[in-house]
């Protein structure tokens, strides 16, 4: 993963930032971001349509919620 | 009716500086629902959850917070059908998301990595400080304190967090990982209390931010 930031820094001629560089680095690594998504959560979103000789029959929404269980189980964090 | 594709809600303030873009490269717009000021973007349609797009939400994000004092991130993934939706999630959490945004003004969020033994660097080029046979070595790894000196290292930040989050990992090499809320003129004066309990302990720290207040914001209901 890398930001956009660093994308301009590449395409304006700087080096290159590797994996390495990435995971180290004090912004913009893929450990925070990884730690946002989760201490935030994410929505996932799908929808089907089941159907028969191309008739739609039944439409089903699913919203799913991704995210770190002691962010809204809180009886099973640790402080 | 256009969705909206919601990426956090902001206090007062910075509205002549919403010249970002969100995840498909939409503008910006400050939202008023609720009570509450939401910067959103408008998206026919939610959009695709892959790295690249969360790589853009998170530094959308890590924008709005260099130009809001005060920022609740909301999920990833977060779009609404509209206006009417979006005011349906907010109304149930207005006062909470309130009350956290009173608490996150100028703060930024500071994280805390604590792994299980000292730098390399730091070790004199130790590379293994365990002792005892295997059994030892496992209980050693399992025991229910953490190593001397974080506990200290926790109290003596406690003056200069205003909020935090902690939470104990399974096992080494991560041992434990805090959020603390700090605030922003309080940035410098934290760093340097870290620098200080830092050096020769026998557990490795990583400090990273400032970051918005990513785990100080209740989120909306999905």
């Amino acid at each position: 993963v890398r930001s956009r930031r660093q994308r301009a820094k590449s395409a304006a001629g700087e080096r290159e930032v590797d994996a390495a560089e990435l995971l180290a680095g004090a912004d913009g690594s893929l450990l925070d971001l990884i730690d946002h998504l989760l201490n935030q959560g994410v929505v996932l979103r799908a929808e089907v349509v089941l159907g028969l000789a191309g008739v739609d029959l039944i439409y089903l929404q699913l919203s799913a919620l991704l995210c770190a269980a002691d962010r809204l189980l809180e009886s099973s964090a640790e402080r | 009716m256009s969705g909206l594709y919601v990426y956090a809600v902001v206090g007062s303030g910075g509205e002549s500086a919403l010249e970002g873009e969100g995840v498909e490269g939409e503008a910006l717009r400050l939202v008023a629902c609720e009570g509450l000021r939401v910067v959103a973007g408008a998206l026919d349609a939610p959009p695709p959850i892959n790295p690249r797009m969360l790589a853009a939400q998170n530094e959308t994000v890590l924008g709005l917070g260099e130009r809001f004092t005060a920022i609740l991130p909301t999920r990833y993934g977060q779009w609404v059908a509209g206006d009417a939706e979006l005011a349906r999630l907010l109304a149930p959490r207005a006062a909470e998301l309130a009350t956290a945004l009173e608490l996150v003004a100028g703060c930024v969020q500071m994280t805390l990595r604590f792994f299980s033994g000292p730098h390399p660097e730091e070790a004199g080029g130790r590379t293994s400080r365990a002792t005892g046979g295997p059994g030892t070595r496992y209980l050693t790894t399992r025991r229910p304190q953490l190593p001397a000196g974080i506990a200290e290292l926790r109290e003596a930040l406690a003056p200069w967090r205003r909020a935090e989050h902690w939470s104990r990992n399974a096992g080494p090499p991560l041992l434990a990982t805090a959020h603390d809320l700090v605030a922003r003129v309080d940035e410098a004066a934290y760093r340097r209390v870290i620098e200080q309990h830092r050096r020769g302990a026998e557990w490795r720290l990583r400090l990273s931010g400032p970051w918005p207040p990513y785990a100080f914001s209740p989120g909306m209901p999905g």
